[in-house]
Protein backbone atom coordinates (compact mmCIF):
# COMPACT_ATOMS: atom_id res chain seq x y z
CA UNK A 1 0.00 0.00 0.00
CA UNK A 2 1.26 3.47 -0.89
CA UNK A 3 0.43 6.59 1.07
CA UNK A 4 0.55 10.10 -0.33
CA UNK A 5 1.46 12.78 2.23
CA UNK A 6 -1.20 15.49 1.98
CA UNK A 7 -0.56 17.80 4.92
CA UNK A 8 2.10 18.17 7.55
CA UNK A 9 1.49 18.96 11.21
CA UNK A 10 3.85 19.09 14.15
CA UNK A 11 3.35 15.52 15.36
CA UNK A 12 1.46 13.92 12.49
CA UNK A 13 0.88 14.07 8.74
CA UNK A 14 -2.33 13.41 6.83
CA UNK A 15 -1.88 10.71 4.22
CA UNK A 16 -4.16 9.40 1.50
CA UNK A 17 -3.94 5.67 0.80
CA UNK A 18 -4.61 3.95 -2.51
CA UNK A 19 -8.09 2.97 -1.33
CA UNK A 20 -9.10 6.60 -0.97
CA UNK A 21 -8.87 6.77 2.82
CA UNK A 22 -7.32 9.69 4.70
CA UNK A 23 -5.29 8.90 7.85
CA UNK A 24 -3.27 10.67 10.48
CA UNK A 25 0.14 9.03 10.82
CA UNK A 26 3.30 9.79 12.81
CA UNK A 27 5.36 12.54 11.21
CA UNK A 28 8.80 11.06 10.65
CA UNK A 29 10.04 14.21 9.01
CA UNK A 30 7.74 13.78 6.01
CA UNK A 31 6.75 16.51 3.57
CA UNK A 32 3.59 16.93 1.45
CA UNK A 33 3.86 15.21 -1.92
CA UNK A 34 6.05 12.39 -0.59
CA UNK A 35 4.90 8.82 -1.20
CA UNK A 36 5.35 6.41 1.70
CA UNK A 37 5.15 2.64 1.87
CA UNK A 38 5.21 2.24 5.65
CA UNK A 39 3.42 4.42 8.17
CA UNK A 40 2.70 4.43 11.90
CA UNK A 41 -0.99 5.38 12.20
CA UNK A 42 -2.19 7.64 14.96
CA UNK A 43 -4.47 5.96 17.49
CA UNK A 44 -8.17 6.47 16.76
CA UNK A 45 -9.04 8.06 20.10
CA UNK A 46 -12.77 8.22 19.36
CA UNK A 47 -12.90 4.52 18.52
CA UNK A 48 -10.73 3.72 21.54
CA UNK A 49 -13.04 5.73 23.79
CA UNK A 50 -16.09 4.08 22.23
CA UNK A 51 -14.56 0.66 22.81
CA UNK A 52 -13.70 1.63 26.39
CA UNK A 53 -17.27 2.83 26.96
CA UNK A 54 -18.51 -0.42 25.43
CA UNK A 55 -16.43 -2.43 27.88
CA UNK A 56 -17.61 -0.23 30.74
CA UNK A 57 -21.24 -0.69 29.70
CA UNK A 58 -20.67 -4.43 29.39
CA UNK A 59 -19.05 -4.50 32.83
CA UNK A 60 -21.93 -2.54 34.40
CA UNK A 61 -24.46 -4.78 32.63
CA UNK A 62 -22.60 -7.84 33.89
CA UNK A 63 -22.56 -6.51 37.46
CA UNK A 64 -26.28 -5.72 37.19
CA UNK A 65 -27.05 -9.20 35.84
CA UNK A 66 -25.00 -10.84 38.60
CA UNK A 67 -26.69 -8.59 41.19
CA UNK A 68 -30.18 -9.31 39.91
CA UNK A 69 -29.36 -13.01 39.61
CA UNK A 70 -28.02 -13.14 43.16
CA UNK A 71 -31.03 -11.25 44.46
CA UNK A 72 -33.38 -13.57 42.59
CA UNK A 73 -31.62 -16.69 43.81
CA UNK A 74 -31.47 -15.50 47.40
CA UNK A 75 -35.00 -14.21 47.69
CA UNK A 76 -36.73 -16.80 45.57
CA UNK A 77 -35.29 -19.57 47.67
CA UNK A 78 -33.34 -21.42 44.98
CA UNK A 79 -30.24 -21.06 47.12
CA UNK A 80 -30.78 -22.81 50.37
CA UNK A 81 -27.50 -22.17 52.19
CA UNK A 82 -28.57 -20.79 55.54
CA UNK A 83 -31.73 -19.22 54.12
CA UNK A 84 -35.03 -20.52 52.90
CA UNK A 85 -34.66 -24.27 52.49
CA UNK A 86 -38.10 -24.81 50.90
CA UNK A 87 -38.68 -27.98 52.82
CA UNK A 88 -42.06 -27.77 54.52
CA UNK A 89 -42.99 -29.92 57.48
CA UNK A 90 -46.55 -30.95 58.31
CA UNK A 91 -47.73 -33.19 61.02
CA UNK A 92 -51.12 -34.71 60.09
CA UNK A 93 -51.25 -37.81 62.19
CA UNK A 94 -47.80 -38.48 60.72
CA UNK A 95 -44.70 -36.45 59.95
CA UNK A 96 -44.47 -35.32 56.32
CA UNK A 97 -41.78 -33.29 54.54
CA UNK A 98 -42.80 -31.47 51.35
CA UNK A 99 -40.11 -29.98 49.07
CA UNK A 100 -41.03 -27.10 46.75
CA UNK A 101 -39.26 -25.16 44.03
CA UNK A 102 -38.86 -21.37 43.99
CA UNK A 103 -42.41 -20.93 42.69
CA UNK A 104 -43.85 -23.05 45.50
CA UNK A 105 -44.55 -25.96 43.17
CA UNK A 106 -44.20 -29.30 44.95
CA UNK A 107 -41.26 -31.33 43.68
CA UNK A 108 -41.05 -34.04 46.33
CA UNK A 109 -43.11 -35.43 49.18
CA UNK A 110 -41.80 -37.77 51.80
CA UNK A 111 -43.30 -39.46 54.83
CA UNK A 112 -40.92 -39.38 57.77
CA UNK A 113 -42.71 -41.99 59.84
CA UNK A 114 -45.05 -44.88 59.10
CA UNK A 115 -48.25 -42.78 59.12
CA UNK A 116 -46.54 -40.01 57.19
CA UNK A 117 -45.50 -42.53 54.54
CA UNK A 118 -49.09 -43.72 54.15
CA UNK A 119 -50.57 -40.22 53.99
CA UNK A 120 -47.94 -38.89 51.58
CA UNK A 121 -48.96 -41.25 48.76
CA UNK A 122 -50.50 -38.43 46.70
CA UNK A 123 -49.99 -37.16 43.17
CA UNK A 124 -47.82 -34.04 43.28
CA UNK A 125 -47.87 -33.05 39.61
CA UNK A 126 -48.63 -29.35 39.02
CA UNK A 127 -49.56 -28.77 42.65
CA UNK A 128 -48.46 -25.95 44.90
CA UNK A 129 -47.90 -26.06 48.63
CA UNK A 130 -51.47 -24.93 49.47
CA UNK A 131 -53.05 -27.57 47.17
CA UNK A 132 -50.92 -30.34 48.58
CA UNK A 133 -51.46 -29.39 52.23
CA UNK A 134 -55.24 -29.57 51.72
CA UNK A 135 -54.93 -32.85 49.81
CA UNK A 136 -52.83 -34.31 52.62
CA UNK A 137 -55.43 -33.21 55.14
CA UNK A 138 -58.22 -34.88 53.12
CA UNK A 139 -56.21 -38.07 52.77
CA UNK A 140 -55.21 -38.23 56.44
CA UNK A 141 -58.81 -37.63 57.43
CA UNK A 142 -60.15 -40.28 55.01
CA UNK A 143 -57.59 -42.77 56.35
CA UNK A 144 -58.77 -41.93 59.90
CA UNK A 145 -55.40 -40.59 60.99
CA UNK A 146 -57.17 -37.32 61.80
CA UNK A 147 -60.45 -36.59 63.57
CA UNK A 148 -62.10 -33.62 65.31
CA UNK A 149 -59.87 -34.06 68.35
CA UNK A 150 -56.67 -34.12 66.34
CA UNK A 151 -54.28 -31.25 65.87
CA UNK A 152 -52.27 -30.43 62.77
CA UNK A 153 -48.83 -28.94 63.20
CA UNK A 154 -47.15 -26.80 60.58
CA UNK A 155 -43.63 -25.35 60.88
CA UNK A 156 -43.68 -21.82 59.50
CA UNK A 157 -39.90 -21.67 59.76
CA UNK A 158 -37.25 -23.76 58.09
CA UNK A 159 -34.53 -25.64 59.90
CA UNK A 160 -32.40 -22.45 60.02
CA UNK A 161 -35.21 -20.71 61.92
CA UNK A 162 -35.96 -18.37 59.00
CA UNK A 163 -39.52 -17.21 58.42
CA UNK A 164 -41.18 -18.28 55.24
CA UNK A 165 -44.06 -16.03 54.12
CA UNK A 166 -45.18 -18.52 51.44
CA UNK A 167 -45.48 -21.22 54.02
CA UNK A 168 -47.29 -18.91 56.38
CA UNK A 169 -49.85 -18.20 53.64
CA UNK A 170 -50.23 -21.94 52.94
CA UNK A 171 -50.66 -22.59 56.67
CA UNK A 172 -53.37 -19.90 56.89
CA UNK A 173 -55.31 -21.54 54.02
CA UNK A 174 -54.93 -24.93 55.62
CA UNK A 175 -56.04 -23.55 58.98
CA UNK A 176 -59.21 -22.01 57.51
CA UNK A 177 -60.03 -25.15 55.55
CA UNK A 178 -59.36 -27.60 58.36
CA UNK A 179 -61.27 -25.61 60.94
CA UNK A 180 -64.25 -24.91 58.72
CA UNK A 181 -64.62 -28.37 57.23
CA UNK A 182 -63.45 -30.76 59.95
CA UNK A 183 -63.17 -28.56 63.02
CA UNK A 184 -59.52 -29.53 63.30
CA UNK A 185 -57.10 -27.03 64.82
CA UNK A 186 -53.92 -26.09 63.02
CA UNK A 187 -50.93 -25.13 65.16
CA UNK A 188 -48.46 -22.90 63.35
CA UNK A 189 -45.14 -23.02 65.10
CA UNK A 190 -41.45 -22.35 64.85
CA UNK A 191 -39.13 -25.12 63.69
CA UNK A 192 -38.02 -25.96 67.20
CA UNK A 193 -41.56 -25.94 68.58
CA UNK A 194 -42.69 -28.09 65.68
CA UNK A 195 -40.13 -30.73 66.58
CA UNK A 196 -41.10 -30.51 70.23
CA UNK A 197 -44.85 -30.68 69.49
CA UNK A 198 -44.58 -33.53 67.01
CA UNK A 199 -42.35 -35.60 69.29
CA UNK A 200 -45.00 -35.13 72.01
CA UNK A 201 -47.60 -36.34 69.52
CA UNK A 202 -45.53 -39.39 68.73
CA UNK A 203 -45.08 -40.02 72.40
CA UNK A 204 -48.84 -39.81 72.88
CA UNK A 205 -49.55 -41.98 69.88
CA UNK A 206 -46.99 -44.56 70.89
CA UNK A 207 -48.55 -44.60 74.31
CA UNK B 1 1.06 26.52 40.36
CA UNK B 2 -2.72 26.26 40.15
CA UNK B 3 -2.75 29.00 37.49
CA UNK B 4 -0.16 27.12 35.46
CA UNK B 5 -2.23 23.95 35.72
CA UNK B 6 -5.39 25.77 34.66
CA UNK B 7 -3.54 27.28 31.74
CA UNK B 8 -2.36 23.82 30.64
CA UNK B 9 -5.88 22.42 31.01
CA UNK B 10 -7.24 25.22 28.87
CA UNK B 11 -4.63 24.53 26.21
CA UNK B 12 -5.37 20.79 26.26
CA UNK B 13 -9.10 21.27 25.86
CA UNK B 14 -8.56 23.76 23.02
CA UNK B 15 -6.11 21.36 21.32
CA UNK B 16 -8.66 18.56 21.37
CA UNK B 17 -10.72 20.27 18.69
CA UNK B 18 -8.19 22.44 16.94
CA UNK B 19 -5.21 21.02 15.05
CA UNK B 20 -3.32 24.34 15.19
CA UNK B 21 -3.66 24.54 18.96
CA UNK B 22 -2.51 20.92 19.13
CA UNK B 23 0.56 21.75 17.03
CA UNK B 24 1.35 24.66 19.37
CA UNK B 25 1.06 22.45 22.43
CA UNK B 26 3.37 19.82 20.90
CA UNK B 27 5.90 22.58 20.11
CA UNK B 28 5.62 23.97 23.63
CA UNK B 29 6.23 20.58 25.23
CA UNK B 30 8.93 19.47 22.80
CA UNK B 31 11.53 19.57 25.61
CA UNK B 32 9.46 17.17 27.70
CA UNK B 33 8.82 14.86 24.71
CA UNK B 34 12.52 14.84 23.84
CA UNK B 35 13.57 14.11 27.42
CA UNK B 36 11.14 11.17 27.64
CA UNK B 37 12.51 9.77 24.36
CA UNK B 38 16.09 10.30 25.52
CA UNK B 39 15.27 8.40 28.73
CA UNK B 40 13.83 5.54 26.65
CA UNK B 41 16.72 5.41 24.18
CA UNK B 42 19.44 5.87 26.77
CA UNK B 43 21.03 8.51 24.53
CA UNK B 44 20.05 11.92 23.24
CA UNK B 45 17.10 11.80 20.82
CA UNK B 46 17.60 13.82 17.64
CA UNK B 47 14.69 15.28 15.67
CA UNK B 48 14.71 14.15 12.04
CA UNK B 49 16.97 11.21 12.86
CA UNK B 50 15.24 9.17 15.50
CA UNK B 51 11.88 7.65 14.57
CA UNK B 52 11.31 7.16 18.29
CA UNK B 53 11.09 10.94 18.75
CA UNK B 54 8.38 11.13 16.06
CA UNK B 55 6.52 8.32 17.82
CA UNK B 56 6.82 10.16 21.14
CA UNK B 57 5.43 13.32 19.50
CA UNK B 58 2.38 11.58 18.12
CA UNK B 59 1.95 9.77 21.47
CA UNK B 60 1.96 13.15 23.22
CA UNK B 61 -0.70 14.36 20.79
CA UNK B 62 -2.78 11.20 21.40
CA UNK B 63 -2.46 11.81 25.15
CA UNK B 64 -3.83 15.33 24.64
CA UNK B 65 -6.82 13.98 22.69
CA UNK B 66 -7.55 11.21 25.17
CA UNK B 67 -6.94 13.16 28.37
CA UNK B 68 -9.63 14.09 30.87
CA UNK B 69 -9.32 15.62 34.34
CA UNK B 70 -10.29 12.29 35.90
CA UNK B 71 -7.03 10.76 34.68
CA UNK B 72 -4.86 12.69 37.13
CA UNK B 73 -2.06 15.13 36.26
CA UNK B 74 -1.64 15.45 32.49
CA UNK B 75 2.15 15.22 32.51
CA UNK B 76 2.11 11.84 34.27
CA UNK B 77 -0.55 10.59 31.89
CA UNK B 78 1.37 11.79 28.82
CA UNK B 79 4.63 10.29 30.17
CA UNK B 80 2.99 6.90 30.57
CA UNK B 81 1.33 7.03 27.16
CA UNK B 82 4.62 7.99 25.46
CA UNK B 83 6.40 5.13 27.21
CA UNK B 84 3.76 2.57 26.18
CA UNK B 85 3.74 3.81 22.59
CA UNK B 86 7.55 3.64 22.39
CA UNK B 87 7.59 0.10 23.79
CA UNK B 88 4.91 -0.88 21.27
CA UNK B 89 6.89 0.69 18.41
CA UNK B 90 10.10 -0.97 19.58
CA UNK B 91 8.38 -4.39 19.62
CA UNK B 92 6.97 -3.93 16.12
CA UNK B 93 10.30 -2.73 14.79
CA UNK B 94 12.04 -5.75 16.32
CA UNK B 95 10.30 -7.94 13.73
CA UNK B 96 12.13 -6.13 10.95
CA UNK B 97 15.54 -6.27 12.59
CA UNK B 98 16.76 -9.04 10.25
CA UNK B 99 16.63 -6.61 7.34
CA UNK B 100 19.77 -4.70 6.39
CA UNK B 101 19.60 -0.97 5.86
CA UNK B 102 20.63 0.30 2.45
CA UNK B 103 22.95 2.70 4.28
CA UNK B 104 24.91 -0.18 5.84
CA UNK B 105 28.58 0.05 5.04
CA UNK B 106 30.32 -3.02 3.64
CA UNK B 107 33.15 -4.75 5.50
CA UNK B 108 35.85 -3.15 3.33
CA UNK B 109 36.69 0.39 4.31
CA UNK B 110 37.06 1.70 0.79
CA UNK B 111 33.91 0.03 -0.53
CA UNK B 112 30.77 2.11 -0.97
CA UNK B 113 27.60 1.67 1.15
CA UNK B 114 24.98 -0.76 -0.15
CA UNK B 115 22.77 2.07 -1.38
CA UNK B 116 25.60 3.34 -3.55
CA UNK B 117 25.96 -0.02 -5.24
CA UNK B 118 22.38 0.07 -6.56
CA UNK B 119 21.82 1.10 -10.12
CA UNK B 120 20.36 4.55 -10.58
CA UNK B 121 16.96 3.81 -12.07
CA UNK B 122 15.27 7.17 -11.99
CA UNK B 123 16.20 10.52 -13.16
CA UNK B 124 16.60 12.81 -10.15
CA UNK B 125 15.43 15.81 -12.09
CA UNK B 126 12.27 13.99 -13.16
CA UNK B 127 11.65 12.94 -9.59
CA UNK B 128 12.10 16.48 -8.33
CA UNK B 129 9.66 17.76 -10.94
CA UNK B 130 7.11 15.08 -10.09
CA UNK B 131 7.38 15.95 -6.40
CA UNK B 132 6.95 19.66 -7.12
CA UNK B 133 3.88 18.95 -9.28
CA UNK B 134 2.39 16.74 -6.56
CA UNK B 135 3.03 19.40 -3.92
CA UNK B 136 1.40 22.06 -6.08
CA UNK B 137 -1.63 19.88 -6.76
CA UNK B 138 -2.05 19.03 -3.08
CA UNK B 139 -1.74 22.72 -2.16
CA UNK B 140 -4.43 23.64 -4.68
CA UNK B 141 -6.61 20.77 -3.44
CA UNK B 142 -6.27 21.96 0.20
CA UNK B 143 -7.09 25.54 -0.82
CA UNK B 144 -10.21 24.35 -2.62
CA UNK B 145 -11.23 22.23 0.38
CA UNK B 146 -11.03 25.33 2.58
CA UNK B 147 -13.67 26.92 0.34
CA UNK B 148 -15.91 23.97 1.24
CA UNK B 149 -15.22 24.76 4.92
CA UNK B 150 -13.42 21.49 5.58
CA UNK B 151 -9.77 20.75 6.33
CA UNK B 152 -7.76 17.57 5.89
CA UNK B 153 -7.59 16.82 9.62
CA UNK B 154 -11.40 16.84 9.80
CA UNK B 155 -11.56 14.68 6.68
CA UNK B 156 -9.13 12.16 8.18
CA UNK B 157 -11.37 11.98 11.25
CA UNK B 158 -14.46 11.65 9.03
CA UNK B 159 -13.08 8.92 6.75
CA UNK B 160 -15.16 5.72 7.01
CA UNK B 161 -13.39 2.99 8.95
CA UNK B 162 -15.51 0.12 7.71
CA UNK B 163 -15.24 -1.24 4.20
CA UNK B 164 -19.02 -1.33 3.82
CA UNK B 165 -19.38 2.37 4.66
CA UNK B 166 -16.47 3.21 2.39
CA UNK B 167 -18.16 1.34 -0.46
CA UNK B 168 -21.40 3.23 0.22
CA UNK B 169 -19.48 6.51 -0.15
CA UNK B 170 -17.91 5.27 -3.40
CA UNK B 171 -21.37 4.43 -4.71
CA UNK B 172 -22.42 8.02 -3.98
CA UNK B 173 -19.24 9.27 -5.66
CA UNK B 174 -19.95 7.19 -8.76
CA UNK B 175 -23.45 8.65 -8.96
CA UNK B 176 -22.02 12.18 -8.75
CA UNK B 177 -19.26 11.54 -11.30
CA UNK B 178 -21.81 10.23 -13.82
CA UNK B 179 -23.92 13.36 -13.69
CA UNK B 180 -22.12 16.47 -14.99
CA UNK B 181 -25.01 18.65 -13.79
CA UNK B 182 -24.49 17.40 -10.22
CA UNK B 183 -20.73 17.96 -10.43
CA UNK B 184 -21.25 21.53 -11.68
CA UNK B 185 -23.75 22.21 -8.91
CA UNK B 186 -21.34 20.73 -6.39
CA UNK B 187 -18.64 23.20 -7.39
CA UNK B 188 -21.10 26.07 -7.54
CA UNK B 189 -23.08 25.46 -4.34
CA UNK B 190 -20.31 23.57 -2.48
CA UNK B 191 -22.93 21.13 -1.28
CA UNK B 192 -23.44 17.39 -1.73
CA UNK B 193 -27.05 16.59 -2.79
CA UNK B 194 -27.39 13.88 -0.15
CA UNK B 195 -31.17 13.37 -0.48
CA UNK B 196 -30.96 12.91 -4.25
CA UNK B 197 -27.99 10.55 -4.02
CA UNK B 198 -29.62 8.51 -1.29
CA UNK B 199 -32.86 8.25 -3.28
CA UNK B 200 -31.15 7.10 -6.46
CA UNK B 201 -28.40 4.90 -5.06
CA UNK B 202 -30.37 3.40 -2.14
CA UNK B 203 -27.48 4.32 0.16
CA UNK B 204 -28.72 5.19 3.64
CA UNK B 205 -29.08 8.96 4.01
CA UNK B 206 -27.68 8.92 7.53
CA UNK B 207 -24.52 7.17 6.33
CA UNK B 208 -23.97 9.87 3.73
CA UNK B 209 -24.71 12.67 6.18
CA UNK B 210 -22.32 11.18 8.73
CA UNK B 211 -19.52 11.16 6.16
CA UNK B 212 -20.37 14.38 4.38
CA UNK B 213 -16.90 15.88 4.84
CA UNK B 214 -15.24 12.78 3.42
CA UNK B 215 -17.67 12.82 0.47
CA UNK B 216 -16.78 16.45 -0.23
CA UNK B 217 -13.06 15.60 -0.24
CA UNK B 218 -13.33 12.56 -2.46
CA UNK B 219 -15.78 14.20 -4.89
CA UNK B 220 -13.53 17.25 -5.18
CA UNK B 221 -10.67 14.96 -6.16
CA UNK B 222 -12.80 13.82 -9.13
CA UNK B 223 -13.34 17.33 -10.47
CA UNK B 224 -10.89 18.67 -13.02
CA UNK B 225 -7.25 19.23 -12.20
CA UNK B 226 -6.40 16.57 -9.65
CA UNK B 227 -4.89 13.88 -11.88
CA UNK B 228 -2.04 13.01 -9.52
CA UNK B 229 -4.35 12.47 -6.55
CA UNK B 230 -6.80 10.49 -8.71
CA UNK B 231 -4.02 8.32 -10.13
CA UNK B 232 -2.84 7.60 -6.62
CA UNK B 233 -6.26 6.32 -5.55
CA UNK B 234 -6.28 3.02 -7.37
CA UNK B 235 -8.79 1.41 -5.03
CA UNK B 236 -11.60 3.71 -6.23
CA UNK B 237 -12.67 3.43 -9.80
CA UNK B 238 -15.96 5.25 -10.34
CA UNK B 239 -17.11 4.11 -13.77
CA UNK B 240 -18.54 6.68 -16.07
CA UNK B 241 -21.56 5.43 -17.98
CA UNK B 242 -20.54 3.96 -21.32
CA UNK B 243 -16.98 3.29 -20.11
CA UNK B 244 -15.61 -0.23 -20.44
CA UNK B 245 -15.01 -1.96 -17.10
Amino acid sequence: MKYLVMERHESYVIVLDENGRFFKVANMDYAPGQTLTKVVPMEDIKAKRKKRMGFLALFIALIAIVGIGAWFLLFSGVISGGGDSRVYRFYMGGDIAVTCDSENKVTKIEGLDETGKAVSQVDIENKNITDISIELLEKAYSMSYLNEDSEIFVAIENEYNDDNPALERAADSLENYAEEKYDIEVEKSSWDDYLKDTSNQKYQIDD
Amino acid sequence: MADKNNELMEMIYKAKNNSREADNLVRLYMGFIKSETTKFLGREAVLGQDDELSIAMIAFHEAVLDYSRFKGPFINYARLHIKHRLIDFYRKEKRHRGLISLDTETEYEDSPALVDTLEETKNELEEFKALSDTKAEIKEYSTQLEKFSVDLTEIAENTPKQKRTLNACFKALEYMVNDSRLMENFLKTRKIPITEISKNTKVDKKTLERHRKYLVAITLAYTNGYDIIRNHIKGINPKKEGENP
